[in-house]
């Protein structure tokens, strides 16, 4: 594509959910992951099942939609446009009929309480899956009856048989859509007595098949009666899983272990989604690898960078080709559709915004220069011991037009503060390394690495000064990074950005999208990621709770005097020392995305245990100023875990928080402990 | 379309005397303000508090004034545990009941409603008192616990069925969770409708309700297209009622098997409109009321007393309207 690309008044990024996608737009939309051609990960032959779990947008839904029946059709109208073929012969070079089903659309919630037991809504449940289930596949075959002479021929007699599995069938039902509405009237009959127990004190319902009799029975009448349907996988695919309780996913896990070829399962839901692994009767477990395997689909991405790098665009690139925005569109058009500025050292962007401005009384030198008297009089800065060494040390530190490079100055001279160094003797070198990196600001060194490390840090810190409220997360590159592996998490981001500009915009066409656009864009999709946390009961406040305190603490690094550790997104901890409840609480942040654990742990320094590595998703970043790319970890001894998950002990997380802010504070610096407590008293 | 403006209504305030007098009252105590004065100001041959354990207030600050009714034990159970107490208390078919909903807890105003049906009660009143303002305006919280699921209210659901269109009808409250909530759980519903109280229950309650509505995801605009919002007084559940009906015939002219989810979150004559809508539907109606499972809810969340209305329930003419469409 020659042109730039430009957007219009239309957000092409408005739908970001699976579930509000057309069978059309899903078709549309679909991205294959770069080496997964043929679907690999989901092998819809395979007659093992799959759980596919992710965050929430993680791509499920598109993935098993994908999948499904009425997708297949589609394609398969695609590609043979003149449609000679029919339908079924397509099916059975795809060898699997996708048999998509939304649990939620079963209302599955109301199979419990009213004065019955668990084993009688079990039974229950169980039984209306199975009518369910068998309508799902018996609209398709009806579907697939319609254009298909060989299923025509057979249909009485695989009704027939169908009517066999059932108990006391009426004999005269003869075609699919005969059966079909038997079916309907015996869910229908379930319904109405779960709806009339309450007022007429029993549940009659006479229960006529028993698990998988339908599920796995119908699939082997159509193998054996159908031709077509002989080498065919019936690829069950249950959405929303976690809206299932734990009997009703314990009936499921059943059918999974219990399944019979030609039928299989592919099972989505959020990462939390399973409640049991447990299977009726003796209450065994299904094993991962042998009774089923699971596919993180989140992971996936989180694991290649250069994978969700190219899916990203390939995404983001297929939306705006579909909303007409242009042909052909590379990422490079993509990224220039985004106000980009360079945020080095030298760029003019940051020396513009806060190149020279630092020199007043409220400026960073002038705050220095307070801490260092300060620390003077206190008699704990080495080496300081009039207002000319100060003044000294001041000039030292100073690069004109610089001041990005000034404020490294400064963190390395309360780094050298901090180890008890003559400040001094420790400026004039760094107003030499400072000297030197300018003249060759690429040949490695420790002040290069310096620049390197904390340069984000600080110019965080210089446009905080300036009260700029700018995120500093600019263009595709960092909101791809920022998505941490969720599809949806992208979209919504570039949704909010969207919305925004074309908000903001006082014309009908935008080129480029402004860096306040973003800005307002990436604060929107923080809010949109806190507020997905859904049913979690009593944990919900303790996880919120605990986010918003890690958030707090990581800011007050980032803005410190001497931040511990640069660029800090995250925290390690011996996770096996935590209290179950907080164990329990760390998960479910992880599994609702608010934490990503970090794929490898490492080994805690003094107690030579395995530590599990959290960070916070990067997409939260913009409400507390934090980086989007973790570079720093710090470890958190097991109690500080326990009290900033515990929202009751906001007292101790006062104290916490307060030594935290200590220890990076000149000129006391939480009196240089070598390894506080952050919650006993300095 | 079903017209559910043959039912009798009727508004009063503290100034002036009840006009109607009852042989038996029963409130529920939530502690605020516009219960307690309409508790004192009717005239009844027996009046009865109902205490809801869900809004955990402590025995110190039950009311002295009449006895007690602890409605434990579910949404249901609680229920027909007060129907038992009515019945023990003489014929409740022909008891001149009262109850007043305005500190009933929502899934049970539908409830009990269904169940006086069940036991053969011709009509009763349900008498709404509408507040000044609430405590902290759009931000009233009317869940103090966290949300555990999203349910249908026990005897309010419906018969599913595939392949079928679904419609979510949802009446914003101002409490953003439960709203939140609700959209999550149906978040695969595609077609959505807002019905929204106006006239409100007071003047500034409308904006404060829109306010809370829209502010769901994104503050821009385009959120604003994407949902068909309806109107339908705050205070009058026959209104409601009216509104959800010309919903469904709207929708089933386009689409004759949809299957729909209501979701009244507002005031709590949204819920009984709601719950009068789904006695009219037939045995196979395709709609059931939602409603958010919360561990405790907030009492005391209004202040003062505007006007009170008396809705009469005429299960006569529900009936009546049930062979309609």
């Amino acid at each position: 594509m020659t042109d730039r690309i430009h957007l219009g008044k239309v957000n092409p990024f408005a739908v970001t959910a699976a579930v509000d996608l057309s069978d059309e737009q899903i078709l549309k939309l679909w991205v294959s992951v770069s080496g997964d051609h043929g679907h690999a990960s989901f092998r819809p032959k395979s007659p093992m099942p799959i759980f596919l779990l992710g965050g929430k947008g993680s791509g499920k839904t598109h993935l098993m939609r994908y999948h499904s029946f009425a997708l297949q059709r589609l394609r398969h109208e695609e590609a043979d446009r003149a449609g000679k073929k029919e339908a079924v012969e397509c099916l059975a070079k795809d060898g699997y009929l996708g048999i998509y089903v939304l649990l939620g659309n079963l209302n599955a919630e109301r199979f419990q309480d009213r004065n019955q037991t668990p084993e009688v809504w079990k039974a229950i449940f169980a039984y209306y899956l199975e009518l369910w289930l068998a309508q799902e596949l018996l609209h398709i075959l009806s579907a697939l009856c319609a254009d298909d002479e060989g299923i025509r021929k057979a249909e009485p007699e695989v009704c027939s048989a169908i009517l066999g599995l059932v108990d006391a069938a009426p004999p005269d039902l003869d075609s699919l859509a005969k059966c079909l509405d038997w079916l309907a009237h015996l869910q229908a009959q379930i319904d109405r007595a779960i709806n009339n127990v309450l007022f007429e004190g029993r549940l009659d319902i006479h229960v006529r098949t028993t698990p998988g009799q339908l599920i796995f029975g119908i699939p082997k009448i159509l193998r054996r009666r159908i031709p077509r349907f002989r080498d065919m996988m019936f690829l069950y695919q249950l959405d929303e899983f976690e809206l299932l309780s734990e009997h009703q996913q314990q009936h499921v896990n059943t059918l999974v272990r219990k399944r019979s070829l030609p039928s299989t399962f592919r099972i989505g839901g959020r990462l939390w989604s399973i409640k049991t692994l447990k299977t009726d009767g003796d209450g065994e477990e299904n094993k991962e690898g042998s009774e089923f395997e699971t596919l993180y689909l989140d992971r996936r991405f989180r694991h290649s960078k250069v994978k969700w790098n190219s899916f990203a665009y390939k995404i983001v690139q297929r939306r705006m080709e579909v909303a007409g925005l242009g042909k052909n569109i590379e990422k490079k058009d993509i990224d220039g559709l985004f106000e980009t500025p360079l945020l080095s050292w030298d760029s003019p962007f940051v020396r513009e915004r806060v190149g020279d401005r630092s020199r007043g009384s409220n400026g960073h030198m002038a705050r220095f220069k307070n801490k260092l008297v300060g620390g003077a009089k206190a008699g704990v800065a080495a080496g300081v011991n009039s207002d000319a060494t100060v003044a000294r040390i001041v000039s030292h530190l100073s690069v004109d037009g610089y001041a990005l490079l000034e404020k490294v100055n400064i963190l390395l001279l309360y780094q050298a503060w901090y180890r008890n160094e003559d400040l001094l003797k420790r400026a004039s070198q760094i107003a030499d390394e400072c000297r030197a990196f300018r003249a060759r600001p690429k040949k490695q060194g420790r002040y290069q690495r310096a620049v390197q490390h904390y340069g984000s840090d600080m110019l965080a810190q210089l446009f905080r000064e300036e009260r700029k409220k700018q995120s500093l997360h600019y263009g595709m590159k960092s909101f791809i990074r920022m998505s941490e592996g969720l599809p949806r998490s992208l979209l919504t981001l570039i949704k909010q950005v969207f919305d925004w500009a074309i908000y903001n915009a006082a014309t009908d066409r935008i080129d480029v999208v402004p860096i306040r656009d973003q800005d307002l864009g990436l604060l929107d999709s923080a809010d949109w990621l806190l507020t997905t946390m859904r049913k979690s009961g009593e944990h919900e406040v303790a996880i919120r709770t605990a986010i918003e305190r890690l958030g707090t603490m990581f800011e007050t690094n980032r803005f410190a005097d001497k931040p511990i550790e640069c660029s800090l997104l995250g925290f390690s901890t011996r996770e096996r020392d935590l209290r179950p409840v907080t164990q329990e609480r760390l998960r479910l942040a992880e599994q609702h995305s608010f934490l990503i654990r970090v794929a490898r742990g490492g080994v805690d320094r003094n107690t030579r245990q395995r530590v599990a590595k959290f960070q916070l998703n990067a997409l939260l970043s913009p409400k507390w100023s934090l980086p989007a790319a973790r570079r720093g970890i710090v470890p958190l001894k097991p109690e500080e875990v326990e009290i900033i998950f515990d929202p009751a002990r906001e007292h101790d997380f006062v104290t916490l928080h307060r030594n935290w802010s200590d220890r990076m504070t000149a000129p006391h610096f939480g009196r240089r402990q070598s390894q506080p407590d952050l919650f006993s008293s300095p | 379309m079903k017209y559910f403006d043959y039912f009798y209504r009727d508004e009063f305030t503290l100034a002036v005397p009840c006009p109607k007098q009852w042989d038996v009252f029963l409130s529920a105590w939530d502690g605020s303000e516009r219960v307690q004065s309409v508790f004192g100001h009717v005239q009844a041959g027996i009046k009865q508090w109902i205490v809801h354990p869900e809004y955990r207030i402590a025995a110190d600050r039950l009311p002295d004034n009449a006895p007690l009714l602890h409605a434990g034990g579910g949404e249901a159970a609680s229920m027909i545990a007060v129907v038992a107490h009515l019945q023990s208390l003489g014929d409740i078919t022909a008891m001149r009941l009262c109850v007043d909903i305005t500190g009933m807890l929502r899934p049970q105003i539908a409830i009990l409603t269904r169940l006086l049906k069940h036991r053969g009660v011709e009509e009763f009143d349900a008498l709404y008192s509408q507040p000044k303002n609430y405590t902290h305006r759009e931000r009233t919280r009317f869940s103090s616990g966290e949300v555990s699921d999203v349910r249908e209210v026990t005897g309010f659901e419906g018969v599913n069925s595939q392949g079928v269109e679904q419609i979510l009808i949802v009446a914003p409250g101002f409490d953003e969770v439960m709203l939140r909530e609700v959209f999550s759980h149906k978040a695969a519903v595609r077609n959505q409708y807002q019905l929204f109280g106006l006239p409100s229950l007071q003047a500034d309650m409308y904006q404060q309700n829109i306010l809370q509505a829209y502010g769901i995801d994104t503050p821009t605009p385009a959120k604003e297209a994407a949902y068909r919002k309806r109107f339908a007084s705050a205070s009058d559940p026959f209104a409601v009622a009216n509104e959800i009906s010309a919903i469904v015939t709207e929708v089933r002219q386009r689409h004759k098997r949809a299957r729909f989810y209501v979701a009244p979150l507002g005031p709590k004559p949204q819920m009984l409109g709601s719950a009068l809508y789904y006695l009219t539907e037939t045995a196979d109606a395709a709609l059931s009321i939602i409603y958010p499972v919360v561990s405790a809810h907030a009492s005391g969340t209004s202040t003062g007393t505007s006007r009170i209305s008396i809705n009469t329930i005429d299960f006569r003419l529900v009936d009546a309207l049930s062979g309609r469409h």
